[in-house]
């Protein structure tokens, strides 16, 4: 089980209420620095070069992001921290769709970059994180594994233009909506029993759903953090829901939350969160448009019936040959390339391989000068150039 | 056969001086009869229409004598003759109407017989390795383009307006049929290509005939695939069954049902796939189309024969499974998909990279990855072990691209089960690591207990814990 890390370094398994307390009121004093103020269309009011990034392309690096987290092995605090740092240098910049990968790219190596070296000080903690979870990615294996068409130099490049804009000192963690998470769990942790805290894998995973959505940036991350703890703890037996609800609204009134802006924050989760649960697909605008890389040798050999050029002409169950009068049943099977010739053809009409008189009294007066086994004109087979799928 | 030396009456086992000649390597037949026999003849279209049919029989009986086409110079009038007559013959059927008599028939098949039914010569090359090396063709091309010719005279004859089946089928019976099918084993492709069209109108014309030549090329393919795995004739034989299959009446028959089971898959597991899988692959997929319900078994004995060492052999496999899922239907599909994706793992986590990439290439296939859409929920699981340990290990970085599509494509299915799954592998993993360090734990305490053992006691036999120390060296380690 992952142990989650909060801004003060210490175990959560153990919690000291008065530590916690003062962690929440350092992260909400630093919240507003830290709260990104994304300002993109909804749709693309110009393609093309001058077009502006909008929120379904935004949304849809978010994605690319959170699989390169589950791909590298890394905890949600980095794909957390990358979307806010990316999310923040939008708000500032107006970037172009074109630079849009570069940035996410940058912004998640960043991250964990930074995350590394915050671990690799808290020596005590380090040794109980496994080996993978401590290395970087490369700037050159992102590129390549994310297939954004940027060079590793501009992912550098990128990243020296993220940390001076975002003014990042190298210690400090951003303040997200996971490090609210983290706190409120737990406190929650020291007030109740262990068997209705809520799973913070889970509701991990969860936030990152919520914040690859644009919409999410719109409320403050303490709030946002607190209506998804809302919405999650719901489902239980009536008696039990009384307690919850006592302790949901004592945190509340610490982080201070207002009633009106929590409806109107729950909803934006529901809305999410239910596609989620329902195991739907992902909008297809955020998909990511894959190019499929093969090698030559496979390419060459990718349908066994890619060989056949012509087939002979069907003869019908029960039926002459030459007796049907419809055209004979096309294959669904390539049809661009077979085509069944319709029965009572002619000999000399018939394409190729059959050979005419012709074909025959030349071949064999050249045969001297070409190969005696020239099989292409009888297959069809063609010079096929390598290419990528 | 050569003309013998003289052979002395008084002293039959007198030794001929002449040395014998060379054993023929080609299957030339030929005729030492006296050039008499062959004169040449008026041209039919010199000759007034009624004594056309006269002259068109002798002249195939002229065409039925054989020449040794081994010796260049040997005949070569005789030879020419009998050229430039199958030449106006073909002519002569091609165009002219009311050309095919009765009594024509008998005399064009015997013409047939005389100049294509033959022995084949065994194999110059028996270690003959189809794709590699150029088959041996006949020794003599003029002989060649004599059969040839033949061929392409008999094609028209059945081809032709004015052939009637009912005629036809006194000549061209059962054992004529049998040694056409014997000539299939000819390394010549241009007469096995011959050979095909020739069965193919064969089998259209004649009714009577179909049921034979279904079981004789039913037995000669079992023969190939029990006892000789021996047979050049099998892609062509494959392409006249396409065109059969594809005429099939619905609801198909039993036998035709057996015939798939029985034989096409069968012939999947034969060394040499490669020179017929296409014929092949297109019959099973006809087969499918035809009659969906058939799809599990087909995916069943697929699996069956599914090649275990063979890596080209495993990428064949794969494009033809494409292509059977491409025709697939989604009640069928829900079948065979547990099967089916574990096979699928175990080809995408081989160390082999063309099978990998070829399994992973299924993703890249609309309708394929609309099947597993909607399955997703059965499918995943099965897949997603595989793919997230070959992220990590695989050595071919085009593999891990690929994975890396996969993986994203899941993401994009079904994220929620994709986040499941990702946290349970996690666990998983961190159990397993942790009865390693355990194991690693045990043996080194053991290693301890060897050590102490031997401080406190220097002289007693350590043979009771020599094997511990031995073991020492490497503890064993699961992976």
């Amino acid at each position: 089980m992952e142990i989650p890390m909060d801004v003060a370094g210490s175990k959560s398994s153990c919690p000291d209420v008065s530590t916690l307390m003062q962690s929440l009121q350092q992260a909400l004093a630093l919240e507003a620095k830290f709260q990104p103020k994304l300002q993109l269309p909804s749709i693309a009011s110009n393609t093309g070069e001058s077009g502006e990034i909008t929120c379904a392309m935004r949304d849809g690096a978010a994605h690319v992001l959170r699989c390169l987290k589950v791909w590298y092995d890394l905890p949600s605090a980095v794909l957390l921290d990358a979307l806010n740092m990316m999310d923040r240098f939008m708000s500032r910049m107006k970037a172009r769709p074109k630079h849009l990968s570069c940035i996410a790219i940058s912004s998640f190596h960043l991250a964990a970059c930074q995350w590394v070296d915050r671990v690799k000080q808290n020596n005590n903690e380090a040794s109980s994180i496994q080996g993978p979870l401590q290395v970087v990615p490369e700037p050159q294996d992102l590129v390549t594994i994310s297939q954004c068409k940027c060079t590793a130099g501009d992912i550098n490049r990128m990243e020296k233009i993220v940390e001076a804009k975002l003014a990042c000192l190298p210690q400090e963690e951003p303040v997200t909506t996971l490090t609210f998470l983290n706190l409120y769990h737990s406190l929650l942790s020291t007030t109740l029993p262990a068997a209705l805290q809520p799973d913070l894998l889970i509701l991990s995973c969860k936030l990152e759903t919520i914040c690859c959505d644009a919409n999410y940036a719109a409320f403050p991350s303490s709030l946002l953090a607190f209506a998804l703890l809302f919405v999650e703890m719901k489902c239980h037996q009536p008696a039990i829901e009384v307690i919850i609800r006592d302790v949901l609204s004592e945190l509340q009134r610490l982080v201070q939350v207002k009633d009106d802006k929590l409806s109107e924050c729950i909803r934006m989760v529901s809305s999410v969160m239910a596609p989620y649960d329902g195991y739907a697909q992902s909008n297809p605008s955020h998909r990511q448009r894959l190019t499929w890389k093969l090698s030559r040798r496979t390419l060459k050999q990718l349908r066994p019936t890619e060989k056949l050029v012509n087939v002979l002409p069907t003869i019908e169950e029960n039926r002459q040959f030459g007796q049907v009068q419809k055209r004979s049943r096309r294959s669904r099977l390539t049809p661009h390339k077979v085509r069944p010739v319709s029965p009572g053809a002619v000999l000399s009409s018939l394409p190729l391989p059959f050979p005419t008189k012709e074909d025959l009294t030349s071949f064999f007066d050249n045969f001297v000068a070409t190969s005696p086994y020239s099989f292409r004109f009888l297959y069809g087979l063609e010079e096929e150039s390598p290419s990528t799928a | 056969m050569s003309a013998g030396p003289l052979v002395d009456k008084i002293d039959p086992f007198k030794r001929s001086p002449k040395k014998k000649p060379k054993k023929s390597q080609g299957s030339s037949r030929y005729h030492s009869g006296s050039e008499a026999d062959l004169q040449p003849l008026p041209l039919l279209k010199d000759v007034p229409a009624g004594e056309q049919e006269e002259l068109f029989i002798r002249k195939l009986r002229q065409c039925c004598l054989g020449f040794d086409f081994l010796d260049p110079v040997a005949d070569l009038k005789g030879k020419e003759i009998k050229r430039a007559s199958l030449t106006e013959l073909v002519d002569y059927i091609t165009a002219g109407r009311g050309v095919l008599t009765e009594p024509v028939y008998p005399e064009i098949i015997r013409t047939i017989t005389s100049n294509l039914f033959r022995t084949l010569p065994p194999s110059d090359n028996p270690d003959f390795d189809p794709e590699e090396d150029d088959p041996t063709l006949e020794a003599s091309w003029p002989h060649l383009q004599v059969i040839y010719l033949v061929y392409e005279f008999f094609l028209r004859f059945l081809e032709s307006p004015d052939f009637q089946p009912g005629i036809g089928k006194k000549v061209i019976d059962q054992k004529f049929v049998l040694q056409l099918l014997e000539l299939f084993d000819s390394e010549d492709p241009r007469e096995r290509d011959f050979l095909k069209t020739v069965l193919h109108r064969i089998y259209g014309k004649f009714l009577g005939l179909r049921a034979f030549i279904r079981k004789q090329i039913n037995n000669i393919f079992l023969r190939f695939i029990y006892e000789t795995e021996h047979f050049n004739g099998v892609s062509e034989l494959l392409e006249i069954l396409g065109s059969i299959i594809n005429g099939f009446a619905l609801p198909l028959k039993v036998e035709h049902k057996q015939f798939l089971v029985k034989v096409l898959l069968p012939l999947h597991k034969v060394k040499c796939l490669s020179l017929y899988h296409a014929q092949l692959a297109y019959c099973v997929v006809q087969f499918l189309e035809k009659d969906p319900s058939l799809t599990e078994e087909v995916i069943r004995g697929l699996l069956k024969y599914w090649p275990k060492t063979c890596s080209q052999k495993e990428v064949m496999f794969l494009g033809e499974i494409e292509e059977i899922l491409d025709v697939t239907e989604p009640a069928q599909f829900i079948k065979i998909q547990e099967p089916l994706f574990k096979q699928i793992s175990r080809c995408v986590s081989s160390p082999h990279f063309q099978v990998a990439e070829r399994a992973l290439y299924l993703w890249n296939n609309e309708y394929v990855m609309s099947l597993i859409e909607e399955n997703s929920a059965a499918i995943m699981p099965i897949m997603f072990p595989a793919l997230y340990r070959i992220s990590k290990e695989h050595w071919n970085q085009t593999i891990v691209a690929l994975v890396y599509n996969v993986l994203k494509t899941f993401m994009e299915m079904n994220s929620k089960l994709f986040d499941e799954l990702t946290a349970t592998y996690k666990t998983e993993r961190q159990k397993e690591k942790k009865k390693e360090k355990e194991r690693d734990e045990l043996w080194r305490k053991l290693a301890e207990l060897e050590i102490s053992h031997r401080r406190r006691e220097p002289s007693a036999k350590t043979n009771a814990v020599g094997g511990v120390a031995l073991a020492k060296q490497s503890p064993p380690t699961l992976k």
